[in-house]
């Protein structure tokens, strides 16, 4: 089963006003939120209706929902969004290739033959006369024709409040620089933010003035020329920045007919300072962990085996360097006495991220490390053939703790440095 | 004094580097270092050798290979001279070679001459696959592939512009030499990046057709290099490439597609002009549909544009001429080109013949090629996938059921069939449903030597 990824909208499905060179997006304003709650509901009801369906009749149907003309954009991004909510069927148990070779073999070796009846091939082949029966037979696993397994899980009100969010971040998809004001940054969100910054590969220059503190991000190519390169790594970053304090954002962005505009985004909530500074993915894989770990301790308890100690689990504040220009900020650390194993959650956004790491632990490594990355991203644990000391798990929907503390369990005998020796520092 | 590649640029570290005046060099206050784009790398060292500037090189991570041809090619003249032109460019240039014509031929005589650790980059993963097939049955090196699920880094290396654009700000230092295949597609906002990042100082651009229309072919010089060789298909058919002839086949539509075509396709132009829109401008498709999604007057015009194109692509006489081209050609190799993917899923269940788009799945496409190259299959249909991505000698004849008025794309699918195989005289057929917006389209495509 795969929802549909991302939930960003694209650029083409932003609702925009530009006066002179500023830029905003068209948001959904007091006014118009109960007309677009009343649409949202539409989707999601046609939606919930559409269970069982095939995606193309899904989106037939969605697209059918009629709505004023200042509202298609508004629909489509809101189509776009449930459906990022929604999950589709995996390829199907049949084997669609295999029954086209047979079919379309046979057909060749008539034609060569001279004895080409199209109707007769199909009746031998069995799979149904009428065009759409064939077709359905013969095609069942193409994109359009995945099943919807489970309509979107959401309110109309949730949705609808997805959607400028959403919106702001598809702008910044365009972006070529960022410019972020704090008025007050704690230690916390500090780290919180350059954790990420290092993590999409973006640089930075941060000064401090009498208002608060200035950001500049763009990444190192940005030297040279305004360039969008970075422009999804600066949308990535946007609930980052959310999440560290309260801030005003300007951008620079290329839009219509490649114009640049300036974007302004003021978010006058300070969020509460990030306390643990993990996803609730990683906080779930640490639940499970630690109810695994605790579950060995009682075992050898059982067993009267108080000497080998169990695994313990707890947030990681550890950076490790994989090269110079390579820092892995792991989310989990497993401990047994002095051996140490890490824990990264990559979840399903950067792909280049999991290749990166890879391609320099397969150099060799100080660290015993298990990354998690979700299939989401397109890699295969067979990609590539790691040292003893590091593995990379994938993953269908979220990380499982058992599969995770296996792999921890394997690696606390593979041979490298222990905890003492590691090039590892803390960053806090 | 050190130079460091750091995520797609070189970085100049020393106190001494302050004192001189190096090309393409901006100082860089976020990290304290000069910093230059990677592409300026081999200028950048000419630079500090000619000024006798000792530094330490720790960019470069590519190495001196010592690689030898399994089966040693005679080259032919004009492939011999195009690696003499381009090797007097410095090793970096373009070279345009009509398809078949053997531009992988070229590129291995190059990374034979500089022997450096090389990465290909290739616009679709079928392509992606032959050149590993051609580079691993030439070297006896492994050969890695970044793309489509693999991440495979060796010193010979194949990749997609999509993979290069996505992983060079790491992998920009690992090579010596980069050949783009089909270099027309790197001029792009994206793509562009895959040159950008990389300090390769030898460079090679391959392609039949560097023009674009959007004129941007010259950042080729600044991202590969100058043109440095060029052949056309004109002067190399009947020796080098296969004899082919050109036959344009006009149908007619039945009276009741006539019918139905024109009434279709007044409704669709009334609503254009109803509200204004210019189809031949830029944003022009882009504001019919989402005129046309506002209202039910509008599905109502969109369902009938579509209708008119679909009466046009697989009119009942052209099915009817296609049954019979294929019925002629059932002991040779036929590829069908259509302009999109639903005509060639109509025409796959119609005739019953294999089909490639972009959804068909490697391993799937693999055995389809496999079996149209060992003549199991005598004709596979596609959309757009195959116009720069099959390589099948055998292949004699290409049919355009429908297409777009790209000339580009016009000379790429003729050059599906032009490998020279044999005594093979090649033919491509286009079907053009008379009194219909194809007449037009199809005389927009033909403005090449190649169809005079």
């Amino acid at each position: 089963m795969s929802g549909e990824g991302s939930t960003v909208l694209t650029a083409d499905l932003v609702r925009t006003r530009c006066r002179g060179d500023t830029i905003d997006i068209v948001r959904v304003d007091a006014k118009q939120v109960a007309e677009a709650e009343a649409l949202a509901a539409r989707i999601l009801t046609v939606a919930a209706g559409c269970v069982g369906c095939a995606r193309g009749e899904l989106m037939e149907a969605l697209s059918a929902i009629e709505c004023g003309p200042k509202e298609v954009k508004l629909r489509q991004g809101l189509v776009k969004l449930a459906l990022d909510a929604a999950t589709f069927s995996d390829a199907p148990e049949v084997d669609y290739p295999a029954r086209r070779s047979a079919l379309f073999l046979a057909a060749a070796q008539a034609r060569k033959a001279g004895t080409f009846q199209r109707d007769a091939l199909i009746r031998a082949a069995e799979l149904g006369e009428a065009d759409a029966e064939l077709r359905s037979a013969l095609f069942g696993d193409l994109r359009e024709q995945a099943l919807l397994l489970e309509a979107p899980k959401l309110a109309p009100r949730a949705l609808v409040a997805s959607y400028d969010p959403a919106q702001e971040q598809a702008l910044l998809l365009r972006a070529e620089k960022v410019q972020v004001r704090f008025a007050t940054l704690g230690p916390l969100g500090l780290r919180h933010l350059f954790r990420k910054l290092k993590f999409l590969r973006l640089l930075y220059r941060f000064r401090k003035e009498e208002s608060g503190y200035v950001l500049e991000v763009d990444g190192p190519m940005s030297l040279f020329g305004a360039s969008t390169k970075y422009g999804l790594a600066l949308a990535i970053l946007l609930p980052t920045l959310r999440g560290t304090a309260a801030f005003e954002l300007t951008a620079t962005v290329m839009w219509k007919n490649h114009a640049r505009y300036t974007f302004h985004l003021a978010e006058a909530v300070a969020p509460r300072p990030p306390e643990a500074d993990i996803s609730e993915e990683v906080a779930e894989l640490l639940r499970g962990l630690q109810r695994l770990g605790e579950g060995g301790k009682a075992k050898k308890r059982e067993k009267g085996d108080a000497s080998a100690e169990p695994w313990s689990f707890a947030v990681s504040s550890d950076v490790l360097e994989l090269d110079p220009t390579e820092l892995i900020v792991p989310d989990i650390l497993a401990r047994r006495g002095e051996t140490a194993v890490f824990v990264e959650v990559l979840g399903h956004w950067n792909r280049d991220a999991v290749f990166r790491r890879m391609e320099l632990l397969a150099k060799g490594t100080h660290a015993r490390i298990v990354f998690c990355a979700s299939d989401r991203l397109r890699v295969r644990e067979s990609a590539i053939t790691l040292p003893e000391a590091a593995s990379l798990y994938v993953y269908k929907h979220s990380p499982s703790a058992r599969e995770v503390f296996s792999r921890i369990e394997r690696m606390g005998v593979a041979a490298v440095p222990q905890l003492s020796d590691l090039s590892a520092r803390s960053s806090s | 004094m050190r130079l460091v590649f750091a995520a797609g640029t070189l970085e100049v570290h020393g106190e001494e580097s302050a004192s001189l005046t190096l090309p393409d060099v901006i100082f860089d206050e976020r990290t304290g270092c000069l910093r230059a784009p990677a592409v300026s790398y081999a200028k950048l060292v000419r630079a500090l050798v000619g000024a006798k500037v000792p530094f330490e090189d720790q960019a470069r991570r590519y190495a001196n290979l010592t690689l030898e041809a399994r089966v040693v090619r005679e080259p032919r003249f004009y492939q011999s001279e195009a690696l003499e032109a381009w090797e007097r460019a410095r090793g970096r240039g373009v070279v345009v070679l009509p398809t078949g014509a053997g531009k992988t031929q070229v590129a291995i005589m190059a990374m034979l001459k500089k022997q450096r650790s090389t990465l290909v980059v290739a616009p679709t993963l079928e392509l992606v696959r032959q050149w590993h097939d051609t580079l691993a049955a030439t070297f006896r090196v492994p050969v890695g592939i970044v793309g489509g699920g693999s991440h495979q880094v060796e010193d010979l290396t194949v990749t997609t512009y999509d993979s290069a654009h996505l992983h060079m700000d790491h992998l920009g230092s690992r090579f010596g030499l980069v050949v783009f295949d089909e270099c027309h597609h790197l001029p792009s906002d994206a793509y562009k990046h895959a040159a950008l990042s990389t300090i390769a100082p030898f460079r090679l651009g391959l392609t039949a057709t560097p023009e674009r229309t959007d004129g941007r072919e010259a950042m080729l010089a600044t991202l590969v290099g100058d043109t440095v060789y060029r052949k056309d298909i004109v002067e190399l058919s009947g020796s080098w490439l296969a004899d082919y002839d050109v036959e344009r086949i006009f149908l007619p539509l039945d009276p009741d597609e006539r019918a139905e075509y024109d009434a279709s396709r007044r409704l669709y132009r009334t609503f254009i002009a109803k509200h204004q829109i210019r189809m031949s401008g830029p944003q022009g498709f882009a504001t019919f549909i989402v005129r046309a999604s506002q209202t039910r007057e509008g599905h109502e015009a969109m369902a009938a544009f579509r209708r008119q194109k679909a009466l046009a692509f697989t009119a009942r006489a052209k099915l009817a001429t296609l049954e019979e081209l294929l019925h002629r050609h059932r002991d040779g190799r036929t590829i069908l080109f259509t302009s999109d993917n639903a005509t060639a899923y109509t025409i796959a269940l119609r005739f019953l013949v294999p089909i490639i788009t972009h959804q068909t799945k490697v391993r799937e496409r693999i055995d389809i090629l496999n079996r149209f190259r060992s003549g199991e299959y005598s004709a596979l249909v596609t959309s757009k996938v195959l116009n720069e991505g099959v390589d099948v000698p055998e292949a004699s004849v290409a049919i355009i059921v429908s297409g777009s008025g790209s000339i580009r794309e016009h000379v790429q699918r003729l050059g599906r069939v032009l490998r020279k195989s044999g005594t093979k005289h090649a033919v491509l057929y286009e079907l053009v449903t008379e009194a219909t917006t194809e007449e037009h389209t199809s005389e927009r495509r033909r403005e090449h030597s190649a169809y005079r």
